[in-house]
């Protein structure tokens, strides 16, 4: 009944993929910068992960989306045993145990949780769809669903995973459709939960040293702190950032990014060197660019006809958007630190992949146009 | 496919949210980077020149130690290191053997150099400075840090003490460091003591602090500094160690230091401090009385000499033998060991604050004790035949043959053992513990500005606290100073000090003044006084002419070290301290089974000025042997003091004093 949908591919289709190539390259691009900075030669293992990306997306977008469907739940729970094997057999590093040793290359799980739980929220919302708007009792189900991997992945502690694996749950949710007065008491219980979870120390001490950093920063007028401390890296790479200016100061011109002061220069912070080299021009291009992604797919996820299509899309966009706002957000110093890749840009095999393999899945609706 | 229609709709008015969403998010991430670098881009571009804030510590001088007339016993005194980081070196060879050239690497040293800089440039710590040669000749002696002058005939620095004669090989460097990339000179300080193991233990020294000294300061201390480790350099190191002060700068990302005025804020607000150097400290001692006191004990494997005024406390010699050279062995070139005493005799240990049983030095409390109770009378008189049996135990007198009846005076002039055990039995335990702790201050500490030992006095009670318990006999041993208690030789001649001086028990001090800037805290002004003791001047007159007579009379057990011209007065203490220590050797064991010999005089006898204790541990007998060396002392002092003695000698000349003695029946 859809198989004419397949052969004409939509013009927002072509927009994602013009836009992807565009910010894939952008990235490649800064990424080769940032590691002359370093003296490092990652960019060249970045051309790998992308071309692998790449087609791994273009294969997730032609494969039928019923074979997800039916295997959402393989990869839903794979994953959460992932997230559970990587709490006692992971890497330890930086406090945290997030990644599974492969020989030379290492494996994070909890970059595959996020589009498994798409997948899985999906089709949960597909086979359970209420007549009525969702209330929080009716909610109860698919919110365990996204605790389940969420609590894996903050034990391991990734906050910054959790939170978009939180926010990429509401927001299938919220387009699933949520009653006002409910989604009024969930702000109210984690407006509760939170300055429980800092009370009761769940959240770890360098993560609220973190908050306190960023309240300091986003509390007083921007300047250099006196003291030297941890609370200095962030606020590096705020001076990176601005010291950018309107035109940037050009490629491999970047004193900040030269002189190594960023932290996670190449992953997390890697905005921080671009928006030095490029100034707002360059940032505002980067926007417009990750904003066209995100709307062409959103367009391609509501052209789609079927519903567990067009909530996998919708999730799929969820997980880049997020991670692009937080991303952004943190390094801006609007939002405390937390570790997160920015998709595309930042350096790292397991988060280009799982970025492409969440692209592809939204480009899937539009190809397949959503049959199930 | 129910409600598909509916569905698509209600998604479609979702989807408008999510572009709001979208939007808004967007709209933040834009708004933020327009004011990041827009708006305050030029601040941040400003800022982003800092590269660093770099605070530097800067170590204060620590405060100089002088001696009470200004001779200098220890001081900071400036030495270069020559450094070099192996990752800056162009040409290792050539620049390794052009120092040797000069005269600054032996060959050998040379080789290891070059060896360790080859393994470094091949490592990450390549950029790290280490150390090429310590302690280039700079403008002090090498042996003994006396500054050096020119002299141009020979082209050589010479040293004005030991007449060595060097080439200033910190100007050698200086002037070669254009040709020599990647060396450079460090200055610091090092300690270093003129008087050298003359006042080691009063001065005391320094060294480097631990690691959990460091932990443990509060950010007061760095590692890499140092702190005193003993004597006043200990005690006082709080005035001593000085302030530090805070080079605060900010180096660009280029690496240069900028300017505050270049600077945005805060980081021109940015405050340096300078450090301020330690409280000067002047003591009490008097260099040549020290130097006599050393001399004095030359002979002597271990002891102490303390020199004290009895009039304001004021120590004016404290010497402990052996002694030790405070100074860091770095300056010394291996074969200078002079000093390098046997550890079984605690060369460390100042033993001048040390607790020893005191032996009949003690006899004076014991006199004045049973005085004081009336279980003596002045002209009580004892049989002597060498012993006495008290509770069918033997105790011995010194003299095995015993002395004839005699009072009090001979008594203490001859040293006699029975005497004082009878009138020790009639007194108890702690009729003689409460004049000899409570009265004299033996077993309590004096509160010098050293480091002291506390002593003891024993008490019944204090017998009855341990497995033993009290037996009556202990009081005998007591009377005489043997037994379990135990006094510094400070402590001692504090207790004489108080006896002459009006029964003024004072607090012993070393430091004369604290001089901060141009303030000078005289500390030693006033007499600090513990306690006054309710002496009966009868009593003190009484024992007074029995010390006198231990000196000047035939039957003085330190007749032989009299003074023609000084009449002082003294007692001698011979203690049976046999020890056993661990690694000590035959000879030093049978040394170790010797009593401990003791001598405490005041000169002169009349209107006494000082009090002058030394202790030669196991020595012998203290007439033989410590009264010596306090006689050597006191010579020392009358040379120096000879004006102050003047008026005293009016009418004095020898006669009166064998009248007192007469008049006392004596001989």
């Amino acid at each position: 009944m859809m198989s004419s949908g397949t052969k004409r591919i939509q013009p927002a289709v072509w927009m994602a993929m013009v836009t992807l190539l565009a910010i894939v390259l952008v990235g490649l691009l800064n990424l080769r910068n940032a590691a002359s900075y370093a003296s490092e030669t990652f960019h060249q293992t970045q051309v790998l992960w992308v071309v692998i990306g790449l087609l791994l997306a273009m294969a997730v977008s032609v494969i039928d989306l019923r074979f997800f469907e039916r295997l959402s739940p393989v990869f839903y729970w794979g994953a959460v045993i992932f997230l559970l094997l990587v709490l006692f057999f992971g890497r330890e590093s930086h406090h945290a145990r997030r990644w599974f040793d492969l020989g030379d290359i290492a494996f994070q799980p909890s970059e595959f949780a996020k589009p498994a739980l798409v997948l899985f929220l999906a089709r949960y919302f597909h086979g359970e769809r209420s007549p009525e708007r969702y209330t929080l009792r009716t909610l109860l189900k698919p919110m365990g669903y996204v605790a389940i991997p969420a609590v894996l992945i903050l034990l391991e502690p990734d906050l910054g995973t959790t939170l978009v694996l939180i926010a990429v749950g509401f927001s299938i949710m919220f387009f699933e459709g949520v009653r006002l007065r409910s989604f009024i008491k969930l702000m109210g219980i984690i407006a509760l939960v939170v300055p429980m979870a800092w009370h009761f120390n769940i959240i770890k001490p360098y993560q609220k040293e973190r908050v306190r950093v960023w309240m300091d920063m986003a509390t007083s007028e921007p300047q250099a702190r006196k003291k030297l401390d941890k609370g200095m890296q962030p606020e590096q790479a705020l001076w990176a950032v601005g010291s950018g200016r309107i035109t940037g100061k050009g490629s491999m011109q970047g004193v900040q990014s030269r002189l190594k002061y960023l932290p996670e220069m190449h992953t997390d912070f890697i905005i921080a060197t671009y928006a030095e080299e490029r100034g707002f021009v360059g940032c505002v291009a980067l926007l417009l660019l990750y904003l066209g992604l995100i709307v062409s797919l959103l367009m391609v996820a509501v052209q789609a006809k079927e519903r567990f299509a067009v909530l996998v899309s919708v999730g799929a966009v969820a997980i880049i958007l997020w991670q692009v706002v937080f991303n952004m957000g943190m390094v801006l110093g609007l939002l405390p630190v937390v570790g997160l890749t920015l998709p595309f840009m930042s350096y790292g095999g397991s988060a280009t992949i799982s970025a492409m393999f969440a692209v592809g899945l939204a480009l899937n609706a539009g190809i397949h146009k959503g049959q199930v | 496919m129910i409600g598909l229609k509916g569905e698509l709709i209600e998604y479609r008015t979702h989807f408008r949210w999510a572009l709001i969403v979208v939007g808004v998010a967007f709209f933040i991430l834009l708004a933020r980077f327009f004011q990041l670098q827009v708006v305050q881009g030029g601040r941040f571009d400003a800022l982003a020149t800092v590269s660093h804030v770099v605070k530097i510590r800067m170590a204060p001088t620590r405060g100089v130690i002088r001696d009470r007339n200004g001779e200098v016993l220890a001081t900071d005194v400036g030495v270069a290191d020559l450094m070099v980081v192996p990752r800056y070196v162009k040409e290792p060879g050539p620049e390794v053997a052009r120092l040797v050239d000069l005269g600054i690497l032996s060959s050998e040293d040379g080789t290891a150099l070059l060896e360790k800089m080859e393994k470094a440039q091949k490592s990450r710590r390549g950029f790290h400075r280490v150390l090429a040669r310590s302690n280039l000749v700079g403008d002090r002696c090498p042996f003994d840090m006396t500054r050096m002058t020119f002299d141009p005939s020979r082209g050589k620095l010479v040293c004005t003490k030991c007449g060595n004669a060097w080439a200033d090989q910190r100007a050698v460097v200086q002037s070669h460091l254009h040709e020599l990339p990647g060396f450079s000179l460090r200055s610091r300080t090092v300690r270093h003591y003129p008087a050298r193991e003359f006042t080691a233990h009063v001065v005391g020294f320094v060294n480097e602090v631990t690691g959990e000294e460091v932990r443990e300061s509060d950010g007061r201390l760095r590692s890499g500094e140092t702190i005193g480790r003993s004597g006043i350099e200990r005690s006082l190191d709080r005035h001593l160690r000085g302030t530090p002060g805070l080079d605060v700068f900010v180096r660009s990302a280029a690496g240069k230091r900028i300017p505050p005025t270049e600077l945005p804020a805060p980081f021109n607000e940015l405050k340096s401090s300078s450090p301020v150097g330690g409280s000067d400290v002047r003591l009490t001692i008097d260099m040549a009385i020290q130097k006599a006191a050393r001399d004095a004990m030359k002979r002597h494997r271990s002891g102490a000499v303390v020199v004290m005024d009895v009039h304001s406390g004021q120590v004016l010699a404290m010497y402990s033998q052996p002694s030790f050279d405070p100074e860091p062995s770095v300056i010394r070139p291996a074969e200078e060991e002079r000093i390098r005493p046997n550890p079984i005799l605690s060369p460390r240990m100042n033993k001048a604050v040390t607790a020893y049983p005191p032996g009949s030095v003690f006899k004076m409390v014991t006199a004045i004790a049973a005085l004081m109770e009336g279980v003596i009378e002045p002209d009580t008189k004892q049989e002597c035949p060498g012993y006495y049996v008290y509770k069918r135990r033997k105790f011995r007198c010194h003299e095995r043959r015993g002395h004839d009846e005699l009072s009090l005076v001979p008594a203490l002039a001859a040293s006699c053992d029975v005497f004082f055990y009878i009138a020790a039995e009639a007194l108890g335990m702690d009729k003689l513990a409460l004049y000899g702790l409570d009265w004299f201050g033996i077993g309590a500490r004096t509160g010098v500005e050293v480091p002291e030992s506390k002593g003891l006095m024993p008490t019944e009670g204090w017998y009855h606290e341990r497995k033993r318990g009290f037996q009556p006999g202990f009081t005998l041993n007591t009377s005489v100073g043997q037994g379990d208690m135990r006094a510094t030789p400070l402590a001692i001649a504090r207790a004489y000090g108080a006896l002459v001086n009006g029964g003024r028990l004072l607090k012993p001090q070393v430091v004369l003044a604290l001089e901060e800037g141009n303030t000078d805290h005289e500390i030693a002004k006033t007499p600090q006084v513990i306690r006054r003791l309710d002496l009966d001047e009868t009593h003190v007159e009484l024992i007074r002419r029995g010390l006198h007579a231990a000196v000047n009379t035939e039957e003085g057990t330190a007749w032989d070290v009299r003074i023609g011209e000084l009449p002082f007065a003294g007692k001698t203490g011979t203690a049976q301290a046999p020890e056993v220590r661990k690694g000590a050797d035959e000879d030093v064991a049978a040394w170790l089974k010797q009593d401990h010999a003791w001598f405490v005089a005041y000169a002169p006898s009349k209107r006494p000025q000082v009090v002058v204790i030394a202790l030669v541990e196991h020595g012998g007998f203290g007439g033989k042997v410590a009264a010596p060396v306090v006689r050597k002392v006191l010579e020392a002092y009358y040379a120096e003091h000879a004006d102050r003695f003047a008026d005293l000698w009016e009418g004095y000349d020898h006669g009166p004093i064998l009248e007192i003695i007469n008049d006392d029946g004596v001989d």
